[in-house]
């Protein structure tokens, strides 16, 4: 091996450069953006700014109303007071479908989506809760006994003169009632307050989370659409009452407000809320950078296209389904199975396509290449 | 012959080979205790509840939470023993047995640097690097070795040219060399690191680092053994690696092959820096005794490392035997030093249906594997097989009486879109594991 010198050595060197200067000459200039990482940065900021923190004072507002209602429930124990917090509730779970493709951060280590929207409901927990005076709701044991499907049992079980009557003869049930909704608001607010000012906050909109590993921004948040678009849209509003996941054994009680009978609702602001997302469209209706925007600046449009058109399908699927998700179950399931395989594609476009063109990594473990 | 001779018998420092000791364990117990305090052996040893076996190794099972977070201590202390040459044969094979056993319980978390470790250790067995400038020579004075047969520090550079070698010899095919990829994908995600991250998203970057990775890897071995690049070709290892270090998750990898490159330095520098460490090598060049002796052990430790390498050198190419593409179906692409050459995607969705039955279950695949047990399953053909025979299982304690499984699965290579990976009518609880050919595996281009 004496032959070879550090001529040669430093030649071959200079040969790569050539190589790569050449290259350079001939490219197809893909990217006109000279900087990728400040479009992520933009999109972080707009995720922040417009989609996050909007979504969440939102939520933070009817969660506010919710407990406003339900305390004036508990004065006036009348059928109106009772309609109006039944409106409040529904606006409640709409505007927690919005924030829902963010539990992440703050959400997370708050537990927010299982404290507020864990269902279905523990009916006989609850009761029993009651009963014995338990309102410590924010813990594990209790995730099932509260939240919005437990106030959902309490007041939309029967109809409006059964439900005053039941409050009106069971103190303690006004006082779970009660414990309910603040638990459901100071969580919520706490999350909220996280959002906007924090550690995770300023991180989530550095320029050290600008990249596509675990911990940046986009990373954290296309591992939250993947993560949450499965087990709490496709599997936990669909297929678990549709009974894809039990052997076809439909489990109509197991729908998304099961007793308040809006589950397609929910379910249509739900698919609203990621379509925003994709698209950078805040509640406003304001556009800003986006996960499309990315994908369509790395010249990967046509995946862009196809997510938006199959979450669009999925739209007109669920437009097609009864109002009440455990009625359509019950008289044509099939559609629901419908619902199910198209959900199933856009997992695909997301899961395969659209992480892997992105370079997105789902855990900071080493790897050598897939 | 006679060069041949020299090569394997001609009396040299022992020094390389002491060093490179010291690093190994160093390097070993660094990458241990991280391991550790990333909380990572819960997460992969033992929060799972299913583990992907090699085939032929299903009896290898995790230890829970205790047993695995004792056998990492053991590593721990094992590496370290290896650094300051404490009972070094016993460490070393402790070493060996410990890792290789954590390394076969779940191919999820295969990396050829982890292969890399094993088989370094293994080789380390049968070399005698305790024998100076350690614990052990102090203890028994008697067992210092100045000077071994060049083939004990031969080994270990032949072991690194097969790395680097195979390595750049993977890279040589059209989608590295003409398309760049899967760097194009990945570069422009990266263009958040510091300096060179504005240059990633280029195209022309994609096809520098492509290129010269390839350049690299093949010829930098050579490079090494020569003694008037070596010092040049050192700086091209460390920048190189650092690069990589950089730029990817590939956790201690580069740093292992930074460390171990050391090999190739000369006896001498070696001697220097160990004395400055406070090593009592004595100018070994007039030195005329040679005290290794050449027994009917060597020759045996010899005749097995010939069947070691000529194993290591068919490996890579086990991939010839099977139709199809490689990068598709992976048959024969683990073990064969292929690193970072594909960007791998999928989704794959398993029903479950019973005979005689109409009823359908599709499941739920979070309830059964890890986020990173899922990704690894959901691109590669036997660990869905494998995921399928264990749903079979699962299903039958559930009350099936004759599980059919089945799976419907995308996968996307190297950006291309996903397509059907599986073919989606076969019952796949039917099929047997092994190495035969999957044709149940459906071709990438049609």
């Amino acid at each position: 091996m004496r032959h070879l010198s550090p001529s040669l050595f430093s030649m071959l060197l200079l040969l790569l450069l050539c190589f790569a200067c050449e290259t350079d000459d001939t490219q197809t200039s893909k990217n006109d953006n000279p900087i990728l990482s400040a479009l992520r940065l933009e999109i972080a900021s707009n995720l922040a700014n417009n989609l996050i923190q909007p979504s969440f004072q939102k939520l933070a507002v009817s969660t506010e109303d919710l407990e406003i209602k339900v305390a004036v429930f508990a004065e006036e124990q009348s059928e109106e007071a009772l309609t109006a917090l039944r409106a409040s509730l529904a606006a409640s779970w709409e505007s927690w479908q919005y924030a829902s493709p963010y539990q992440y951060g703050p959400a997370e280590s708050n537990t927010l989506r299982k404290i507020v929207n864990t269902y279905p409901t523990n009916v006989e927990k609850i009761e029993g809760n009651i009963r014995e005076k338990i309102y410590a709701l924010n813990s594990f044991s209790n995730f099932e006994a509260g939240g919005f499907p437990a106030i959902d049992y309490l007041i939309n079980a029967e109809n409006a003169e059964a439900t005053v009557a039941k409050f009106a003869s069971d103190e303690n049930r006004f006082i779970y009632l009660k414990q309910l909704a603040s638990t459901i608001h100071s969580t919520v607010s706490t999350v909220q307050a996280q959002f906007i000012d924090g550690a995770f906050i300023q991180g989530f909109i550095s320029e050290d989370a600008s990249g596509m590993d675990v911990g940046s921004a986009l990373g954290m948040q296309v591992n939250a659409i993947d993560f949450h678009f499965q087990r709490a849209v496709r599997d936990g509003k669909v297929a678990i009452p549709a009974g894809i996941r039990s052997s076809g054994v439909t489990r109509t009680k197991a729908t998304e407000a099961n007793y308040a009978g809006y589950s397609r609702q929910l379910l249509l602001e739900s698919l609203k809320s990621y379509i925003n997302l994709f698209k950078g469209i805040g509640i406003n209706k304001q556009v800003g950078p986006s996960l499309f925007a990315y994908l369509e600046e790395i010249n990967q449009t046509t995946i862009a296209e196809d997510i938006e058109q199959k979450l669009n399908e999925v739209v007109v699927l669920v437009q097609n389904l009864d109002d009440d998700l455990s009625v359509q179950i019950e008289i044509d399931n099939q559609k629901m199975v419908d619902v199910f395989l198209a959900m199933q594609e856009v997992v695909t476009l997301i899961k395969s396509d659209m992480v892997s063109v992105m370079g997105v990594t789902i855990t900071n473990q080493d790897n050598d290449g897939d | 012959m006679l060069d041949f001779n020299k090569h394997m018998y001609s009396p040299k420092s022992i020094a390389p080979l002491v060093t490179f000791r010291i690093l190994f364990g160093a390097i070993m117990a660094i990458s241990i205790f991280r391991f550790y305090y990333h909380g990572w052996i819960t997460e992969l040893y033992v929060d799972p509840s299913y583990y992907f076996t090699f085939y032929g190794f299903d009896w290898i099972k995790p230890l829970g939470n205790t047993g695995m977070h004792l056998a990492f201590l053991t590593l721990f202390l094992a590496a370290i023993a290896i650094a300051v040459g404490a009972f070094y044969r016993f460490s070393i094979t402790l070493f060996f047995l410990v890792f290789t056993y954590i390394e076969l319980i779940d191919k999820t978390n295969y990396l050829n640097h982890y292969y890399f470790v094993s088989i370094v250790s293994f080789l380390l067995i049968w070399l005698p690097a305790g024998r100076k400038f350690s614990l052990d020579c102090l203890r028994q004075p008697s067992s210092i070795m100045n000077q071994v047969p060049a083939w004990n520090i031969n080994v270990l550079k032949l072991q690194l040219a097969f790395v680097y070698i195979f390595a750049g010899i993977a890279k040589l095919t059209p989608s590295w060399i003409i398309e760049a990829m899967p760097l194009k994908l990945w570069l422009p995600s990266l263009s958040s690191t510091p300096i060179i991250g504005g240059l990633l998203q280029y195209e022309w970057m994609a096809y520098f680092f492509s290129w010269s990775g390839a350049l690299y890897d093949l010829s930098i071995v050579f490079f090494l053994l020569s003694s008037r690049c070596r010092p040049l070709a050192y700086l091209a290892v460390v920048l190189f690696h650092i690069m990589t270090a950089l730029l990817f998750q590939i956790g201690m990898f580069p740093y292992i092959m930074i460390l171990c490159t050391t090999i190739f330095f000369s006896g001498t520098f070696h001697e220097k820096m160990l004395n400055k460490l406070g090593a009592s090598f004595a100018n070994t060049k007039t030195e005329s005794s040679y005290p290794y002796l050449r027994d009917i052990k060597e020759k045996y430790i010899l005749t097995f490392l010939v069947v070691f390498f000529c194993i290591q050198i068919l490996l890579p190419f086990r991939y010839l035997l099977y139709p199809g593409d490689l990068y598709w179906t992976e048959q024969g692409y683990r073990f064969s030093w292929r690193v970072m050459l594909m960007e791998k995607a999928g989704h794959a969705t398993f029903l479950i249906k019973d005979t005689g039955s109409e009823k359908v279950d599709f499941v739920k695949n979070y309830d059964y594997l890890s986020p990173q047990q899922e990704k690894m399953m959901s691109t590669q053909a036997d660990m869905i097989l494998q995921y399928a025979h264990h749903l079979a299982d699962v299903y039958k304690e559930k009350g099936f009486v004759n599980p059919q499984v089945n799976v419907q699965s995308k996968v996307t290579l190297n950006g291309r879109r996903s397509k059907t990976y599986i073919d989606p009518a076969v019952d796949l609880s039917k099929i047997q594991r092994g190495w035969r050919h999957k044709d149940w595996i459906l071709p990438l281009n049609e």
